[in-house]
């Protein structure tokens, strides 16, 4: 065996625009929880920002259809069994190469985007009985808007939840299992053994 | 026997006359939200302005901002009174309230997270007859913070 063959192989995981999506998603939660929390002329921002994530949203659900092999939802929404069956290489230890989402992943990511939407969606008719009204808060009365707003508070609580677990699984990866899911999220590649198959999960 | 009788009715007619001196609870209520709506409405103008939503107009920002300083002057927090804590069973009018228990548990911070907003309309008050634009829209943007501050922690969301 040649000292020279490499152990692993540089394979296309996430593509440009996925990369792009994820990070801007991000950078855009992020500035909606800042100007959410301090308010005042931040509003105005706050609703910006709500509007590029429902662009964002969209985008993801066609890239959802035409994107790159590891981006689409019928390559990484597996049913329960494949779902089990990482759990139990998690379980087991045992190494478990994905190319994209793994099996328990993917419906992390559907969990996420959902609850992203339904933020961005409560906060198309939320009020806050200061001086901000969302786009859509004169098409419905205002005890509608006032439930719809408490949802909009709720739900920021799921959403720290869930962006708190999706970092605690990607620290996972890396400490326990010696897998780094952030650098591939910035350059697009995976190192994937020689033998792994290129199918895009 | 009779004497107790006699404290006891004393006591219950002056009860009555102080309850009397007192505003209802009810219309305690619809007096702090009463002032908390037109509060809003004279705000509403001047943020929008602040924030661009809606055109600078000098002067409709200047006479909103002087009314919210009037109206903000009846103290909306004199109204949180015993018994306003909760909607008045049977009255129209104090259907509901959004008061959150910490007014009353917490009345230092509740005044002095109402008083942020004293000093905020006052310097906007300010700002408006400096006829600064900029200066203007900062002091918009801190009395929307100061509403915040206050809603934050003794509304219910």
């Amino acid at each position: 065996m040649a000292r020279s063959a490499p152990l692993t192989q540089a394979v296309p995981a996430w593509d440009l625009f996925l990369r792009l999506f994820h990070w801007t998603l991000a950078a855009l939660m992020v500035a909606s929880v800042t100007t959410g929390l301090l308010g005042g002329n931040l509003m105005k921002w706050h609703m910006w920002s709500g509007y590029a994530i429902l662009g964002l949203l969209a985008f993801r659900l066609v890239w959802g259809f035409v994107g790159g092999p590891t981006a689409r939802f019928a390559a990484f929404l597996r049913g329960p069994g494949a779902v089990w069956a990482h759990v139990q290489d998690l379980l087991a230890r045992r190494p478990a190469f994905h190319l994209g989402h793994n099996p328990l992943g993917g419906w992390m990511v559907v969990l996420m985007l959902l609850a992203v939407l339904f933020q961005a969606a409560t906060g198309l008719f939320a009020n806050d009985d200061i001086a901000t009204e969302g786009p859509l808060y004169p098409y419905v009365s205002k005890a509608l808007s006032d439930r719809l707003t408490s949802l909009h508070h709720l739900n920021v609580k799921l959403l720290y939840g869930l962006v708190g677990l999706h970092v605690a699984a990607i620290a996972f990866y890396y400490f326990a299992r010696g897998e780094n899911l952030v650098a591939p999220m910035i350059h697009g590649s995976k190192e994937l053994p020689p033998s792994h198959p290129k199918d895009p999960t | 026997m009779k004497n107790k009788i006699i404290i006891a009715a004393t006591l219950a007619i002056a009860a009555a006359a102080t309850a009397h001196a007192q505003m209802k609870p009810e219309d305690a209520i619809r007096a702090r939200q009463s002032i908390m709506r037109v509060v809003g409405l004279n705000f509403g103008p001047v943020a929008g302005m602040a924030q661009d939503k809606i055109p600078f107009n000098k002067d409709a920002f200047v006479a909103n901002a002087t009314r919210l300083e009037s109206v903000w002057a009846m103290d909306a927090s004199r109204f949180f009174g015993a018994g306003t804590d909760k909607p008045v069973a049977g009255s129209k009018i104090a259907g509901f309230t959004d008061a959150l228990p910490a007014v009353w548990s917490d009345a230092a911070k509740f005044k002095a997270a109402f008083d942020e907003n004293t000093s905020a309309i006052a310097k906007l008050a300010a700002a408006a007859r400096s006829g600064d634009e900029a200066a203007m829209k900062a002091a918009a943007g801190n009395v929307g913070k100061a509403c915040k501050g206050c809603h934050d922690d003794f509304r219910a969301k």
